[in-house]
C-alpha cells in the first residue's frame, strides 16, 4: 500500500504510523456532557466501507494526515494534512 | 582538565569499498535544526538571507560555499556550516555532532534501492526523508548519482553495516 503524502508524494506504507479514527480532531467542549465525552473517548464505529483515519508520516516529513480509505477495497480516496482539517 | 579527543561519528568504520561502491564519511561541523514559529517562516528566511542562504522548498537543499540548508521535514530545516547562528523566530536546536553522514559513490542508486522504499534515479538536488532498513534517515541526492545518507549518530555503525552489505550484494549480482 502507498499513501500520497501531501508534502512528500506517494510513499510506501512502512514510512507511516497508524493512529486511529480521525475523531481526535473533533474534541468536545469541556462541558459537553458525559455522553459526548464517552463517545469521544471510547466509542468507535467499525465500518465496512469508508473510514477517516489519522496517519503519521513518521519516517518521512513528520506530518499528521487524515486518510480517507475504504476498508473493503483498501482504496484511498483522499489524503489531507491534519492541520488543515483541524482549522 | 580532561583532554577530550574529538571523534567523528564513523571513525574507525569508514572508508569502505565494496564492489564498485565506495563509502566515505562526510564531516558535519556545525548543525542546527530550525523550525520557524507559526507564521514566522518569512521572518526566519529574512534573517538567513543575511547569511547568504534561503530557506529551501520542500524536498530540496541550498548551498553557499561551506554553508547549506536542508529541508528535513514538515516545517523543519537543518542548517550546516554556521558556527554562531543569529537569533531566529524559530525553535532552534544545536545538533552539531548529532548526525552521521555517509557518502556513497559508485552504485549508490542500486545500493539504496535495496534499503530504502524510494526511487533515487531522479533525486539529484533533492532531499528525502525516508527509511534505511529500519532507521529514519535523510537522503541527499548529489550530482553524478552520488548519494549522502544521514542518520542519528548513535546509528552510525548500523548504517555502515547496512550499506556495506547492500553494496556487496549489488556487486555480487554483477
Amino acid at each position: 500500500m502507498r499513501i500520497e503524502c501531501p508534502v512528500c508524494g506517494a510513499r510506501d506504507l512502512r514510512e507511516f504510523y497508524y493512529k486511529g479514527d480521525a475523531v481526535a480532531l473533533n474534541r468536545p467542549d469541556r462541558d459537553a456532557g458525559i455522553d459526548a465525552w464517552d463517545n469521544y473517548v471510547h466509542l468507535r464505529d467499525n465500518p465496512a466501507g469508508q473510514t477517516r483515519d489519522l496517519w503519521h508520516h513518521e519516517a518521512g516529513c513528520g506530518a499528521w494526515l487524515v486518510v480517507t480509505r475504504d476498508t473493503t477495497t483498501h482504496l484511498i480516496s483522499d489524503v489531507t494534512l491534519a492541520r488543515e482539517v483541524a482549522r | 582538565m580532561v583532554d577530550l579527543i574529538l571523534k567523528t561519528p564513523c571513525e574507525g568504520l569508514l572508508p569502505v569499498t565494496a564492489g564498485t561502491s565506495t563509502l566515505t564519511e562526510v564531516n558535519i561541523a556545525d548543525a542546527w535544526s530550525i523550525a520557524p514559529f507559526d507564521g514566522r517562516r518569512d521572518a526566519t528566511a529574512a534573517v538567513l538571507k543575511k547569511q547568504g542562504l534561503s530557506l529551501p522548498d520542500v524536498g530540496t537543499y541550498v548551498e553557499n560555499g561551506e554553508k547549506s540548508i536542508l529541508w528535513i521535514g514538515d516545517g523543519q530545516w537543518l542548517v550546516f556550516g554556521i558556527a554562531d547562528l543569529p537569533p531566529l523566530p524559530a525553535a532552534v536546536t544545536n545538533q552539531s555532532d548529532g548526525w552521521a553522514c555517509v557518502r556513497i559513490d559508485g552504485a549508490a542508486i542500486d545500493v539504496m534501492a535495496r534499503l530504502a522504499p524510494v526511487d533515487l534515479r531522479h533525486a539529484e538536488g533533492r532531499v528525502l526523508r525516508t527509511l534505511v532498513g529500519h532507521m529514519s534517515a535523510i537522503v541527499i541526492g548529489r550530482s553524478g548519482g552520488v548519494c549522502d545518507v544521514m542518520v542519528m549518530r548513535s546509528m552510525a555503525a548500523t548504517l555502515v553495516h547496512e550499506l556495506t552489505v547492500a553494496a556487496k550484494g549489488v556487486a555480487a549480482r554483477g
